[in-house]
């Protein structure tokens, strides 16, 4: 009866005194904090903040070297529990979607193409097989890019979701022809083409596409609007998105974006804690 | 020499721990994604059965085996048989506990000296302890070489023994870890993904070491 | 006889269309359109505006440092415009387009016979950059450069490249032919340049009578040697013929010159005779025009900058023609459209009217790519990282290294675009590479 309580009583002592040592040892200083910002994290890894994944940004959140407002995905609500547990206030930037500025679905084609289904492989091939080479080649790279369920290809032609989009950027990237733009939600007014051919030639292939006519320009009240090189650019610092242009444009190329986001609840936009709109 | 030639071989190739008895399968599956990981692994495990079963022999031979050399035998045991002192019945809490404490050494270690490692094994590192694998190695080492005539022979079997088979778990692991890495770029049907094509593949991996049968002893 | 080691596939040749046919000189369209980008190295500067008025070889844009040539009008005519214009390879550049007045006028200083003997280094390379020289094989590499080799860098050997593997390309075995004397006097001119008393002529064996005059023309005492070489694809690129005519092989990444040898294409030597000579700058070049859908193949001597819409009209073009490709079938450019011009590089123009009827399948691990590999690549394992998205890896892959003969692609039974996909690693590659800056 004695030995067996001997020997565990002191093999246990023994290595109970050898972990403690060891602690001592290999004692490693771990700030609670990173596991705390990580938890509070989405988790997605989506990479949108340029870090390597969800535990890289609260490595350099803790560290300092990066804001707490970095989890754009996360928007507003993270970036405030990310403040609470570092102790800092949060500066919110204003939430942005991606905007597609392109409307041509129903541009055709210059040649067959027989390569690979993507729009950077079709792009390498003499810009693309579209009529338009400034267009939306619709092989779907962005939509295979959004982690988010935002983006889909409806009948060959990209549609953002807006209430699921978190502005990530990596629609941005994969487009061979940047058409994404990532805009604040508040600025409902936009050109949606990116051609820089003239008037005529975009009227011969696409019915939406920006004919330069400058009747945006004529019209607009806050000099917001400017025709360069027979396209139409927006200041977004002066546009009030009044909306006077989109009645003016006889193509239809400039889009508001007011009822579609009325009715998902996007806008007006709510913003808490900076107090700027 | 010769029969601690053939005993590493055995225990690293013709009876491999993964392979031939199947034990310390969780690892197995769940470190060999990644090559990295696995060499990893794989060294966490050598060291961890070396010196398991380097400590589980001097526990068994001096407090547990009913032997001569037997401490408490030496000290109480005038006049008793020295069969009186058998406590081989406390083998497998001990063996846990010498397992436990060992894995968490290397733990703390990892964690200080080699962090990108420890936070890559995750939750796998913690799960040698309760891996079939060490304490199979520990038991065995036991069953072989336990009640054996010299002592120095006996322990460097033992020793050899818990070094090969970490060596046959490294091997194993690491060529798992190379096909799994290929594997995650083909085309699989979802319902195969990940462990049961894993699990396939083992098995035929077994089937291959299945050659080495009849070698050595 | 002789071939490089690894790899290789054997393509049906369909030279008997236009092996026949003798060079033919096609006169002076009514319109020619001259990029200034028709070689490797930076584009040229143009030097006339709108309404000026030009001989044919004038100087219509200058070079523009080192590695680049002028670029001379191949018509005499009038200048109508100097606009921008997509090229060949998608990419934009200034494009000079010159209406002719069909009367061909050589501009003042060229045809005067030189002694090219009397002339020293300095003035051959010159002579051979003033004329606008490039390589004519394909790549369009400015040729007084290669023949300018640094001086840490000694050449023995130079190879002449009378191989043309493509399929359909017949026009350097009719050159080889008809202007054996001119490709000879090119060859020495160039040997002088080099300063190599070695040179080595390379022909396929399927041109068994451009092999034997090639050898009756050159003397076996000038150093210079003519091999008949097996017939397989790639055996004309470079890397491949230095490998299978002196055993050495260039490492990846580097260059013919590393290992001591110059490879120029015979078309090319001719081009240098007519620089160095007489005085003729580069205006025209061979030209194989053939397909199913042209109704008379030919080896045309096209002007550089006539239009490929007159071209193919000329020799007959079907109208239920579906397909156009700039170059050989293996490493040749399709077109969108007909309103493309000649360049420096275009060896040959193929119209295609029936088209195979196939759909890319998946991989299915066969090897066949990796075994017919000219550089011993592993295309299937390229793919496969491709495909993933994964940037890092493509270098230690030698996805860069891919010099896009084809082979693999031609190879492939489930008739996958490999050589699309490694274009698009290139790109991928450089746009990753430009960010992490």
């Amino acid at each position: 009866m004695l030995p067996p309580v001997i020997i565990l009583g002191f093999l246990g002592l023994l290595f109970g005194i050898g972990l403690y040592v060891a602690s001592r040892v290999f004692r490693v200083t771990v700030d609670t904090r990173i596991e705390r910002v990580e938890r509070a994290l989405p988790g997605s890894n989506c990479g949108a903040c340029g870090l390597a994944g969800c535990h890289g940004l609260a490595k350099a959140v803790v560290h300092g070297s990066a804001d707490v407002t970095s989890c754009i995905p996360g928007g507003e609500h993270v970036a405030h529990l990310v403040a609470d547990i570092m102790g800092v206030e949060a500066k919110v930037a204003e939430k942005r979607v991606a905007v597609l500025r392109c409307q041509g679905r129903d541009v055709g084609d210059r040649f067959i193409y027989e390569g690979i289904a993507t729009c950077q492989a079709a792009n390498l091939m003499h810009k693309g097989p579209k009529e338009c080479i400034f267009g939306c080649i619709g092989f779907g790279d962005c939509a295979r890019a959004c982690s988010f369920d935002a983006l889909h290809m409806i009948k060959g032609f990209p549609e953002v979701d807006e209430a699921k989009c978190v502005s990530c950027a990596k629609c941005v990237a994969a487009c061979p022809k940047a058409l994404f733009e990532l805009i604040p939600l508040s600025k409902l007014v936009h050109v949606r083409c990116k051609s820089l051919e003239s008037g005529r030639a975009v009227r011969k292939i696409c019915k939406v596409g920006c004919i330069a006519c400058k009747k945006c320009e004529t019209v607009c009240e806050f000099d917001a609007v400017h025709v360069k090189d027979n396209l139409a650019v927006f200041d977004y610092e002066k546009c009030t998105s009044c909306g006077l242009c989109v009645k003016e444009c006889p193509t239809g190329t400039i889009m508001s974006y007011r009822e579609t986001r009325k009715g998902l609840g996007l806008w007006p936009v709510k913003n808490a804690v900076s107090g700027e709109s | 020499m010769r029969s601690y030639i053939l005993l590493f071989i055995s225990i690293a190739l013709v009876n491999n721990f993964i392979l031939a008895k199947f034990l310390g399968l969780c690892p197995f599956i769940g470190v060999s994604k990644r090559r990295k990981q696995a060499v990893g692994m794989g060294l966490a495990v050598i060291f961890v059965m070396t010196m398991a079963s380097a400590v589980s022999w001097v526990v068994f031979e001096f407090l547990l085996a009913p032997t001569e050399h037997n401490l408490f035998y030496m000290l109480m045991g005038a006049g008793r048989p020295a069969s009186d002192f058998d406590f081989t019945f406390l083998t497998t809490i001990v063996f846990i506990l010498v397992i436990a404490t060992l894995v968490q050494m290397v733990e703390m270690f990892l964690m200080k000296v080699i962090p990108p490692l420890y936070e890559s094994l995750g939750i796998y590192l913690p799960l040698i302890t309760t891996n079939c694998a060490v304490l199979g190695v520990a038991l065995l080492n036991v069953k072989d070489f336990g009640i054996m005539n010299s002592l120095s022979e006996s322990f460097a079997k033992s020793v050899l023994q818990g070094f090969g088979g970490g060596v046959g778990f490294l091997i194993v692991i690491f060529l798992m870890s190379g096909i799994r890495e290929k594997l995650e770029k083909y085309d699989i049907p979802p319902a195969l993904r990940g462990a049961p094509l894993a699990f396939i593949c083992a098995g035929l991996m077994a089937l291959a070491f299945m050659g080495f049968a009849g070698m050595g002893q | 006889m002789k071939t490089f080691k690894s790899g290789g596939v054997h393509p049906p040749e369909y030279k008997d269309l236009s092996k026949g046919a003798a060079l033919e000189r096609m006169p002076a369209p009514s319109v020619v359109v001259l990029p200034v980008s028709q070689h490797t190295g930076a584009p040229s500067r143009p030097v006339v505006g709108k309404g000026d008025k030009v001989s044919k070889g004038q100087v219509v844009a200058e070079a523009n440092g080192f590695v680049s040539v002028p670029v001379h009008a191949s018509v005499s005519g009038v200048v109508v415009a100097v606009e921008q214009r997509p090229m060949q390879n998608g990419a934009v550049c200034d494009h000079i387009v010159i209406q002719s007045d069909g009367l061909d006028n050589w501009a003042e200083g060229t045809g005067v016979k030189r002694e090219w003997r009397d002339m020293g280094l300095e003035k051959i390379r010159a002579a051979v950059r003033d004329a606008g020289v490039v390589g004519l094989g394909g790549a369009a590499f400015p040729t007084h450069v290669k023949l300018s080799p640094p001086a840490d860098r000694p050449i023995d050997t130079l190879i002449l490249n009378g191989i043309e593997c493509e399929p359909f390309l017949t026009c350097d075995y009719r050159m080889m032919l008809e202007r054996a004397r001119g490709i000879a006097e090119g060859l020495r001119i160039m040997m002088k340049a080099l300063g190599v008393n070695r040179a080595i002529v390379g022909v396929e064996s399927n041109k068994q009578d451009a092999f034997e005059k090639m050898r009756d023309t050159v003397w076996a005492d000038e150093g210079v040697r003519i091999e008949l070489l097996k017939v397989k694809y790639p055996q004309g690129a470079e890397k491949q013929l230095i490998e299978a005519l002196t055993g050495r092989q260039v490492p990846p990444g580097r260059l013919p010159l590393d290992v001591g040898v110059v490879v120029q294409n015979v078309s090319t030597a001719y081009a240098v005779y007519d620089a160095v000579v007489e005085a003729r700058p580069l205006v025209e070049r061979p030209v194989t025009v053939t397909g199913d859908g042209v109704a008379r193949p030919a080896n045309l001597i096209v002007p550089i900058g006539a239009l490929i819409k007159d071209v193919l009209v000329r020799q007959g073009l079907d109208p239920k023609t579906k397909k156009v490709v700039l170059g050989g079938p293996m490493m040749g450019i399709a077109l969108p459209n007909l309103d493309f011009p000649v360049v420096k590089g275009t060896s040959g123009i193929l119209a295609f009217k029936k088209m195979p009827d196939f759909m890319p399948g998946p991989c299915i691990r066969c090897g066949r790519c990796i075994a017919v590999c000219p550089l011993r690549g592993m295309a299937a394992e390229m793919i496969k990282a491709i495909e993933a998205g994964e940037v890092e890896r493509y270098e230690e892959l030698h996805v860069l290294d891919c010099m896009e003969c084809g082979t693999c692609t031609f190879e492939c039974p489930s008739r996958r675009p490999i050589v699309h996909y490694i274009k698009k690693a290139k790109a991928e590659y450089a746009a990753w590479k430009a960010k992490k800056k």
